[in-house]
């Protein structure tokens, strides 16, 4: 509601007579003020389609009022037939309270223009009681529900509609609120008729919304009320696209309850803000003439169309309103309505720019994906303690038992020529297992007879498969080497750990005998694949740095290759950058990029050659791969294609580059001639002489080149291409000398 | 556009092999890499990506995982990572993770992994080699923009015990990978199209997933659209001859996963919207269209050679070789794929005259769309199988659409007994051909009675003029279909045209409620949670449509012009296969031999049967 409107409001009040008589002439009167266009009575104008409309809408408010909001939008533009009067009061049925109420109504209506303000006021009282001080003083009215103050009775029937009606909507209350007091001071101005206007218009509406709120009473009042309202509205805003408004705004309305016992009781709390979107933003039609859309330039008129974006509040054609959007009223109060994404937004008509605008058209397509590193390393991380912990457990229990076994070959070395000693470390054997339980510690060692299954790739035991005690963790596996199952346990050989891990803390007898228990073959034991594993890790770690021979040779060559192509990717761009910005930039600086660059692509190039020669052999013409090499063929082949192909790429870019950096100088370069010779005097006048001489000259010149364009032509007939060269050069020339000549003579050509 | 396939794949690609840069530019961190990939996602690559792009990103070497034995060890190498969460591909995975051949590993994923197994991952992770861990949606394949197809490989389907929940689980990613939580509609006479659905509702439901669905419509005012058809309902469509680029590659030359295998030149050629701008450009135009866009593209190849031709650069300065010199790898590329379509095209050239494509294609219109009356096209129809020349399976494809239009068990007898005549047909048609022929009707039966009796209510034969008027209202900008409705041999719509017409307008309620009643709907909780129970109202924005027994080029097309003419929707289709005439009858042939004709009315109450239990 700009001010702009309002002022126009009071205008078209006193301009028009007394509408009250002829209703239907006082819009289509209106309407011709506003449009000014040449349509006719026949023709459909969205004020009548809206028209019909609204009142077809309040007709069946409490029953479609949820559809009527899905559609309204497609609605107050497809219906254009000419306003109808509504449908006769009997139409309606209803209980016998609202007869009452109609005559009522048919009273206020009688009486037109020569009621006094007094008796409409006394009319609206009738339905409540505590309306009484609502129309007391025309300056002076206080809502019956949230008793603000209203400055008028039409400001208070706004307010009423827009803040206290149950409607779906959002809720708009800023606007009228706002207006208050620049209506105060027109309502001032203008004389009775507006003031009846205004007592009859809220007194009806009021009813109207009475009616609402319990249909038991006053359903009946709606139909003839309605067409004053609509006149009203009309008359009011002056603005036949502000009708559809208002009558999306009665649709919102919704019985309830809840307000009546307000009403009845005006100290309760007012009733919860639901209402219709905001409508501040919208462009009033006087200011713009055509469809806001860019390239369309429709011209707003009737046939056309003059529909408000919802969202932007622009005005645009029909053509351009086709959308719809979901929107709701924005947080911040005053700004125009945002999008809404949930099933409290609204649909409404928006243009295409606000459309196109939807965040999810926007966005585009987007692609989705989820990173699982966070909870994946968590996880690993929890098991890796555990695995770390098993680990250092298994590594104690093998130097123990590498001590264990080492100090008995040691004992048992010497004693093999005795006899003697040979039953005592057959009875030691006998005791080996024992000690070895021992080590791992009893608990751990697991009993025969409660296992059945193999602990790792469960396998039952039987006859054939024997189970076996890991000899560092004690739990009972299979072992086959060779069969179907995996191999679960292994008799590995000590000397082969130790080698691999002969920094761990061995006892001091194993260390002095080292080099002997490594020689040593006859040692071995029992262990399952997990604690081999286990064992092995840090060994593992360790070895698996290195990798083949020819691997490393490649990668020496290559890893250079790609530090110079990581270069080069990252200065081309900006090298393009500063050739395609054209302005005066540090010329030293692009220089030096140049050739920065210049010699990286030349690094890239050599180190590529060096790879080509090192890794290919030219056999039969072809580039075929080393012999020496053939096994990573494919490795090598792809680095080289590659690399060529990175190559070929920004050469072409980096020559391109350098040649429109090249023309950007000249330009430059001639500009600055130029501007040189702007500054500098200019030529002598000619002599009449010399003007004769060079005029003369560029006559012959000119009949020369006709001559020849003559010949081309000849020769082009009767193809004789070899001799069109020269003579194209030599137009050419003619056309230079010409051109020069014409220059120095300047003014004083033909 | 909000949907575009392959915008998507690109974000993905992009974000696979070009992310380690633009994370961290340091110098030390460029290392050539490797890609580990299985065979499902291999296609998956294959289709988007080429080799040489591959290369520019540093990527020197793929290999596949199963196959990561014998692999050697290269430390200097990292590895990507690109697998299907499968139990084969994740055991792999694990093997190589015991024994790792590479420095370090960026693991991705391309659909949802169940948390068992990536625990199995990080258990067998024993080195950390793993940086990175993502799911990516890509479990199908992209063919255009706006066309996919469901990753079904043969060896899963016999080894996976249920194919719905792969197919679900595919269209999920699919879902994901749009970030689209949709509304899903189906057709209510397909069991298979049930179970899909309701197990797509309850991946979505259920929270298995994480809440990947949670918010993934938060910008979007509308709920997007999940449209499941069942190919039985439109048997019609793959059997109509094609006259359009890509559909009639496919129809006489076939094109898997983008690959045309020419049999003259004995040459595998490549076709990709994104790498070739002339099939982009022609891949939907008719073949008359086709040509005339074939001879100009050549015209202007030529002009451009001839300007640099080397005769004429004897005359010209060093300046200008120098530059033809720069531009001639462009050259070639461009006679390559100039060499690449006039090989297709006149294949497809050939196919038509030794078929007798003309003749049959307009008989094949004629019949379908009824614009000539019963007696002259069953006058024609005998005309045609009467020739010798015309091959056995255009003859049973033309009966087959007679059978559909005008159902006379006499005329049908006639037909066949003309194409058991050896005089006029060769090679006789096989057991399997004459059942279909005898049973095809009765097979689809129930499924087209919509359309049919639209056709005698109408009392017309003109309920495809009366479509294309209502399309034409649909979408304002009409002058796509005009000059298409004029050709005889595009008269032809599918009956997807029918149903998305229905979806879009929701205000033409009407005329629509008979396709509409045909689909059933179901609503995830987020959706109604977000936009309330009557979603169903709400108007149409993004449909992904799904047709469960193959899709066909011709739909994709449709999708194409319906999008192009119409901003506000976007389209993506898709189906478990891309069919033509060849492959769709085969299959046909085997549900003939399948079912005989008795078990075929107890399948049908069984059918039923079991549809009230699970409803």
């Amino acid at each position: 509601m700009s001010p702009g409107n309002v002022s126009l409001t009071s205008k078209s009040r006193r301009n028009l007579g007394s509408p009250f008589k002829s209703p239907e002439n006082s819009i289509s009167q209106t309407h011709h003020n506003i449009f000014d266009s040449d349509t006719g009575d026949s023709s459909p104008t969205p004020t009548r389609g809206n028209y019909k409309n609204s009142t077809k809408r309040k007709q069946r408010l409490p029953k479609n009022e949820s559809i009527d909001t899905e559609h309204d939008d497609n609605e107050d533009t497809h219906e254009l037939s000419p306003p109808t009067i509504p449908p006769k009061d009997d139409d309606l049925q209803g209980p016998n309270g609202r007869n009452l109420a109609k005559k009522a109504l048919n009273r206020t209506k009688d009486r037109g223009s020569s009621v006094s303000e007094r008796e409409t006021t006394a009319i609206t009282e009738t339905p409540s009681t505590t309306l009484t001080n609502t129309t007391e003083d025309e300056a002076n009215v206080n809502c019956p529900i949230c008793n603000e103050p209203m400055v008028n009775l039409y400001q208070l029937n706004r307010h009423i509609d827009d803040i206290h009606s149950e409607g779906k909507e959002g809720r708009n209350s800023f606007a009228d609120t706002e207006m208050g007091p620049k209506l105060s001071s027109i309502s001032d101005g203008h004389g009775s008729l507006g003031k009846i206007f205004n007592n009859e218009f809220i007194s009806s509406d009021i009813k109207k919304w009475f009616s609402n709120k319990s249909v038991e009473r006053e359903v009946d009042y709606l139909s003839p009320s309605k067409r004053k309202i609509i006149k009203m509205d009309l008359l009011d805003d002056d603005r036949g696209f502000s009708l559809s408004d208002s009558s999306n705004g009665d649709v919102f309305r919704e019985p309830s309850p809840g307000i009546n016992s307000n009403l009845q009781n005006s100290a309760s709390p007012p009733p919860k803000f639901k209402n219709r979107l905001s409508r501040s933003h919208w462009k009033h039609p006087s200011t713009t003439t055509s469809c806001s859309i860019r390239g369309c330039g429709k011209t707003l008129n009737v046939k056309n169309g003059v529909v408000n974006c919802r969202k932007c509040g622009l005005l645009y054609c029909y053509a351009h309103t086709n959308n719809r959007v979901r929107l709701k009223n924005s947080e911040i109060e005053g700004s125009p309505p945002v999008y809404d994404f949930g099933k409290d937004g609204i649909w409404c008509k928006c243009c295409e720019t606000c459309y196109n605008n939807k965040p999810d058209l926007l966005e585009g397509t987007q692609a989705n994906s989820r990173d699982l590193t966070g909870s994946f390393s968590k996880k690993r991380q929890e098991l890796l303690d555990d695995k770390q912990l098993n680990r250092t457990k298994v590594q104690k229990r093998f130097i123990k038992l590498t001590n264990l076994l080492a100090e008995k070959s040691l004992l048992n070395k010497p004693e093999n020529t005795n006899s003697i000693w040979n039953t005592i470390s057959n009875n030691l054997a006998a005791n080996k297992g024992e000690l070895e339980r021992e080590k791992i510690g009893y608990d751990n060692w697991q009993n025969d007879k409660d296992v059945t299954n193999c602990t790792i790739c469960f396998v039952k035991f039987n006859v054939i498969i024997r189970k076996h005690h890991c000899r560092l963790c004690g739990k009972i596996v299979c072992d086959d080497p060779y069969g179907a199952r995996k191999s679960c346990s292994i008799v590995v050989p000590l000397p082969k750990l130790m080698e691999k891990l002969s920094n761990l803390n061995y006892s001091r007898t194993v260390k002095e005998n080292y080099d002997k228990i490594i020689n040593n073959e006859s040692l071995r034991f029992r262990c399952c694949v997990d604690c081999k594993n286990a064992l092995l890790y840090d060994w593992k770690l360790e070895s698996s740095k290195a990798s083949g021979q020819n691997e490393e040779l490649i990668f020496v060559i290559y890893n250079a290759i790609l530090a110079q192509k990581h270069q080069i990717e990252s200065l081309l761009p900006k090298y393009a950058k500063i050739v395609e910005s054209t302005d005066e930039s540090d010329e030293t600086y692009t220089n030096r990029l140049r050739v920065k660059l210049m010699s990286f692509l030349k690094d890239f190039e050599n180190l590529t050659i060096q790879f080509r020669n090192k890794f290919f052999v030219v056999h039969n013409n072809k580039l075929t791969v080393a012999e020496k090499f053939v096994a990573d063929s494919r490795l090598i082949t792809n680095i080289y294609q590659s690399s060529i192909m990175f190559l070929q790429e920004n050469i072409l870019w980096y020559k391109q580059l350098n040649d429109r950096h090249k023309e950007i100088e000249q330009e430059r370069l001639e500009k600055s001639k130029k501007e040189k010779a702007a500054e500098t005097p200019e030529p002598p006048r000619l002599t009449k002489k010399q003007i004769r001489e060079l005029r003369e000259e560029l006559m012959v010149m000119n009949e020369q080149k006709f001559i020849v364009e003559n010949l081309i032509q000849d020769y082009t007939k009767s193809r004789r291409f070899e001799e069109l060269s020269s003579l194209q050069e030599n137009k050419q020339e003619l056309d230079k000398t010409i051109e020069s000549l014409e220059a120095e003579l300047g003014d004083f050509g033909f | 556009m909000t949907l575009n396939l392959n915008k998507v794949s690109d974000a993905y690609f992009d974000r696979i092999f070009a992310s380690k840069r633009t994370e961290s530019p340091v110098a030390a961190e460029i290392t050539a890499r490797v890609l580990l990939v299985d065979r499902y996602t291999t296609p998956i690559i294959s289709m988007c990506y080429t080799q040489s792009q591959l290369l520019s990103n540093d990527i020197i070497l793929v290999e596949l995982i199963e196959s990561q034995n014998t692999l050697n060890v290269m430390k200097h190498l990292n590895c990507i990572v690109y697998i299907k969460p499968t139990k084969e591909s994740i055991q792999s995975l694990i093997k190589e993770l015991a024994n790792p051949h590479f420095n370090s590993y960026r693991l991705f994923l391309n659909n949802t992994i169940n948390k068992g197994d990536l625990e199995r991952l990080a258990e067998a992770d024993e080195f950390e080699v793993i940086n990175q861990v993502v799911e990516i949606f890509q479990d199908y394949l992209i063919v255009n923009d706006n066309l996919f197809t469901i990753n079904l490989s043969e060896p899963l389907i016999a080894h996976q015990v249920n194919p719905v929940v792969e197919e679900s689980n595919s269209l999920v990613s699919l879902l994901l990978s749009l970030k689209k939580c949709p509304i899903i509609k189906y057709e209510s006479n397909s069991l298979e199209l049930k179970r899909l659905s309701s197990e797509i509702l309850y991946n979505i439901n259920s929270n298995s997933n994480n809440n990947l669905f949670d918010d993934l419509n938060r910008k979007a005012d509308t709920p997007p659209l999940l449209l499941l058809l069942d190919r039985k309902n439109d048997p019609i469509t793959p059997l109509i001859t094609p006259w359009t680029y890509q559909s009639m590659i496919h129809e006489f030359i076939g094109i898997n996963k983008n690959i045309v295998d020419l049999k003259d030149s004995k040459e595998q050629v490549t076709l990709t919207e994104t790498q070739d701008k002339f099939f982009r450009e022609s891949m939907y135009l008719n073949y008359g269209d086709l040509t005339d866009k074939f001879q100009k593209f050549v015209e202007a190849y030529k002009k451009e050679t001839k300007q640099s031709s080397i005769e004429n650069l004897q005359t010209q300065n060093l300046s200008e070789l120098k530059k033809m010199l720069t531009k001639f790898p462009e050259f070639k590329k461009l006679s390559t794929n100039i060499l690449k379509h006039l090989n297709l095209i006149s294949e497809i050239d050939k196919e038509i005259s030794v078929q007798n494509l003309w003749e049959i294609g307009e008989l094949q219109q004629t019949i379908i769309c009824e614009l000539d009356n019963h007696q002259s096209v069953k006058a024609r129809l005998s005309e045609i199988l009467d020739k010798p020349q015309v091959s056995t399976v255009n003859k049973i494809k033309l009966v087959l659409l007679y059978s559909i239009r005008f159902h006379n068990t006499n005329e049908l007898t006639l037909f066949i007994n003309k194409l058991n005549n050896p005089l006029v047909t060769d090679p006789l048609p096989t057991v399997s051909q004459i059942a279909l022929l005898n049973k095809f009707k009765t097979m689809f039966n129930s499924n087209i009675t919509t359309s049919s009796n639209n056709n005698n209510n109408n009392n017309l034969g003109n309920i495809f003029q009366n479509r294309k008027i209502n399309i034409n209202n649909l979408f304002n900008n009409n002058k796509n279909n005009d000059p298409k409705n004029d050709n005889i041999y595009l008269q032809y719509t599918p009956r997807l045209n029918e149903i998305l017409n229905a979806l879009v307008s929701t205000s033409q309620q009407e005329a629509t409620s008979s396709i509409k009643s045909t689909l059933a709907t179901l609503v995830p909780d987020n959706v109604a949670a977000q936009y309330g129970s009557n979603v169903q109202h709400n108007p149409v924005q993004d449909i992904i449509i799904y047709i469960k027994g193959g899709v066909t080029y011709e739909e994709s097309r449709l999708v194409y012009g319906l999008t192009e003419s119409n901003r506000k929707i976007n389209i993506v289709i898709g189906g478990d296969t891309i069919l033509n005439s060849g492959t769709w009858l085969t299959e046909l042939y085997d549900r003939v031999n399948d079912t005989s004709t008795t078990h075929e009315d107890d399948g049908l109450v069984d059918r039923r049967k079991q549809l009230r239990e699970i409803l």
